[in-house]
């Protein structure tokens, strides 16, 4: 009985050093040093073809490999949430020093492709930081990306994309690594303190 | 039109709702707009509009719609999250209750004003909210830069609409 106790009472205090000791990594409770969401490895960027709001080709895998990247889905006839994601996006920006603002790419991906054109993602874009990337494909590249990183988009069907019809869409914020794997997910509400402070938090753990 | 006809009889049966209340509490609502903010459109075709309604008056009222001479048209929304899908829903009527204030604030409910022309930061514009009970009640909001509204507490804003009446 007290073999077993003794037993117990060294396992929970083993537990409680393992804890103690657990970084950043195994962190995935109320111990996570960050404000969004840990999910290290759960999604890849996918290889597939936009167009972004330069005109120019852009591969959402090869063109934002070796920069850490921002990515969210949305509309620019999107009236509130998606400015608001966008600004936020661009005031966290602005709060990192120049050395840290080098290595994050913010992408705007349009799951209206339809209304959205490359001139109207650029012109929408630049109200919150010109240097963001808009990109823009077919619908079945889009949906496609979107569902490899676990984001919904809930379009209407293409007899009713008339007028001012909305375009329902995840609001999560996904940041990938410089090697395109998904390190953390901002939902939507995530003031810009808080993701600029993750992003320094990530780039101080890996000691860059 | 079938939806014009449907909006016609929603406005009619909350006006009629409004009345009923009105008469079981024995006052009537007081209403007051305050904050009104309305965003620089960064898509020519929609821009946002966020305020508070107060009612301290001692009966319920209901928003049963709002015109501006700088949008088109004016619709409310609230932002529904379902299964990971954030989507907006369109509000015919929102209830403003005795005692109580609804907040339009980004992610929760909000105007959505439709082909705003052109607005710049600092610009005024004139909402007219028409309530069932109170009737007519105009607030000047003011123009915001999109990037006024950073600086975090959207989740909050968020969690204050869940208990300050969804409409419909």
């Amino acid at each position: 009985m007290r073999t077993t106790l003794t037993t117990a009472a060294a396992g929970a205090a083993a537990a409680v050093l393992l804890a103690g000791c657990g970084g950043p990594q195994a962190a995935t409770g109320d111990d996570s040093p960050y404000n969004g969401s840990e999910v290290q490895g759960a999604f890849t960027l996918p290889d597939a073809d936009f167009t972004d709001s330069k005109g120019e080709e852009y591969n959402l895998r090869e063109d934002s490999a070796g920069a850490y990247t921002a990515v969210f889905f949305g509309f620019t006839n999107c009236p509130d949430i998606c400015p608001t994601t966008m600004a936020d996006m661009a005031q966290a920006v602005a709060e990192l020093d120049e050395a840290e603002r080098d290595r994050l790419n913010v992408v705007f991906v349009t799951a209206d492709p339809d209304r959205d054109d490359p001139e109207l993602l650029d012109m929408w874009l630049s109200s919150f930081d010109p240097s963001f990337t808009g990109l823009s494909g077919d619908l079945e590249t889009t949906d496609a990306a979107a569902s490899e990183l676990g984001i919904s988009i809930d379009r209407p069907e293409e007899e009713d994309r008339k007028g001012d019809y909305q375009v329902g869409h995840g609001s999560q914020v996904l940041l990938f690594s410089p090697e395109g794997e998904s390190e953390l997910m901002w939902r939507y509400g995530t003031g810009p303190d808080a993701i600029a402070e993750d992003f320094g938090a990530l780039l101080d753990e890996e000691g860059a | 039109m079938p939806a014009a006809t449907a909006r016609t009889a929603a406005a009619a049966t909350a006006a009629l709702a409004a009345a009923l209340l009105a008469g079981c509490s024995g006052g009537a609502p007081e209403i007051s707009a305050t904050g009104a903010t309305v965003r620089v459109p960064s898509n020519p075709d929609v821009t946002a509009g966020y305020l508070t309604v107060e009612n301290t008056g001692g009966a319920d009222d209901i928003l049963t719609g709002v015109t501006t001479d700088a949008a088109e048209e004016v619709q409310m929304h609230a932002t529904v999250e379902e299964d990971g899908t954030t989507s907006m829903e369109q509000r015919y009527e929102v209830p403003v209750r005795a005692g109580e204030s609804v907040e339009f604030a980004t992610g929760g409910l909000h105007l959505m004003l439709m082909d705003p022309g052109e607005l710049e930061a600092g610009d005024t514009v004139r909402l007219t909210l028409s309530f069932a009970e109170s009737g007519d009640v105009t607030v000047d909001a003011e123009v915001e830069d999109v990037m006024a509204g950073t600086g975090g507490g959207g989740a909050e804003d968020m969690e204050d609409m869940d208990h300050s009446g969804h409409g419909g």
